[in-house]
């Protein structure tokens, strides 16, 4: 009586793997600047000139979480659009100007006036203030597997 | 003979072991996630598993959804000046804007930007929504007699984020000016007289202002992915 033989003629090998991924964030941002610009062609000489001062007592006060630090957004969408309710961010900004504050625009034609020529010009000067609120919510999930078969 | 008998009875048995540890498994390509609950795929019978000997398959899948909503206040105040001139012409632009010291009630100051987010309960809600049809026959119950019309509406609602602004000029140094003139106008104006230079068209426009300006946005962007990959070699 002879042994019997036993032998594996082939074998699989698989590996799987999940994750689950959840960001939440907001961002508050305030700036206050001035920007002049100037473009010309031709006979013309542009100025420009931005003086922005800013009073004691302008306050930039944000603020991120209700008394109890809770902060939150819901999203809803729809077909035809999308809702959102946000709670326990607030802000408020406020800035002062002080006297001495001027802008000035300049456009004038040179002292050796070339008159066969197209002028054109364009020039601002100017103060911007921006506040923006970003919430941003990410979900996200990976699988992957693999398979070797030997 | 009967050696080569035994052999092949042996592998059948061997295949049958190979076989069992996985007959709880489901379908390879079927397989879900649910709750962070892998189901694994079902065993492949022994033909399929020589077919695939050798074989080896990558599979990823990637599934999210990303929500932003991004709003706030702008304030812009200042001096803008242009021209344009053409040849044989003449023309300048200057525009002086000077904020003044005088307080008002609203403001200690000459002038005042004043933002704020939330309301006070420190809510914020934003709606937007828009819809979009064709060939609309109907519309706030009046019928629209053409069928080859297209019909846009958008809405948005927003509390809780606000502007308050206050600005004072001075009266005596804020100045907005601007001139154009041929270039053989007798005006006293950058001292430029000459004879007619050109009988072709001659246009000359300068334009100076101040302005201010606030506006609110609201930008709120959803949407959801899926992606696969699958590589076989």
């Amino acid at each position: 009586m002879s042994n019997p033989i036993y032998s594996q003629i082939a074998g699989i090998e698989r590996r799987f793997g999940t994750s689950n991924t959840n960001t939440f964030s907001y961002q508050i941002e305030s700036t206050i600047g001035t920007r002049t610009s100037a473009t010309v062609s031709g006979n013309i000489l542009a100025e420009t000139d931005a003086i922005l001062n800013l009073k004691t007592g302008s306050k930039i006060s944000n603020k991120i979480g209700d008394e109890n630090g809770n902060a939150s957004a819901v999203f809803i969408a729809t077909p035809n659009g999308a809702n959102v309710d946000l709670s326990g961010i607030t802000g408020e900004n406020l800035f002062m100007i002080e006297d001495g504050t001027q802008f000035k625009s300049s456009l004038r034609m040179k002292e050796n006036f070339n008159d066969n020529v197209q002028s054109i010009g364009e020039a601002s000067s100017f103060a911007v203030q921006n506040t923006r609120v970003t919430v941003q919510k990410t979900n996200s999930s990976l699988i992957n597997s693999f398979q070797q078969a030997f | 003979m009967n050696k080569n008998m035994d052999i092949k009875n042996n592998i059948k048995i061997s295949l049958k072991i190979l076989i069992i540890p996985f007959l709880s498994l489901s379908t390879f390509y079927g397989y879900s996630l649910k709750s962070q609950t892998l189901e694994l795929p079902e065993i492949v019978s022994g033909e399929v598993l020589e077919s695939i000997k050798g074989s080896t398959v990558n599979t990823q899948k990637s599934t999210g959804t990303t929500s932003s909503l991004t709003f706030g206040s702008s304030t812009r105040f200042g001096t803008s000046a242009s021209v344009n001139a053409t040849s044989a012409t003449k023309s300048s632009s200057e525009s002086i804007f000077k904020v003044g010291n005088s307080p008002t009630n609203e403001c200690p100051s000459g002038g005042c930007i004043n933002s704020n987010i939330g309301d006070i309960n420190g809510n914020i809600t934003a709606k937007v929504s828009s819809i979009k049809a064709n060939n609309l026959e109907n519309f706030n119950d009046t019928l629209v007699n053409s069928s080859a019309n297209k019909y846009t509406n958008a809405n948005a609602e927003i509390t809780g984020v606000g502007a308050n602004n206050s600005i004072t000029l001075d009266g005596n140094e804020t100045i907005f000016k601007a001139r154009a003139a041929t270039v053989h106008s007798n005006a006293d104006f950058d001292s430029i007289s000459s004879q007619v230079l050109s009988s072709d068209a001659q246009t000359s426009s300068a334009s100076s202002s101040g302005f201010t300006s606030t506006n609110t946005n609201v930008d709120i962007n959803v949407s959801d992915y899926v992606t696969t990959f699958q590589q076989a070699f």
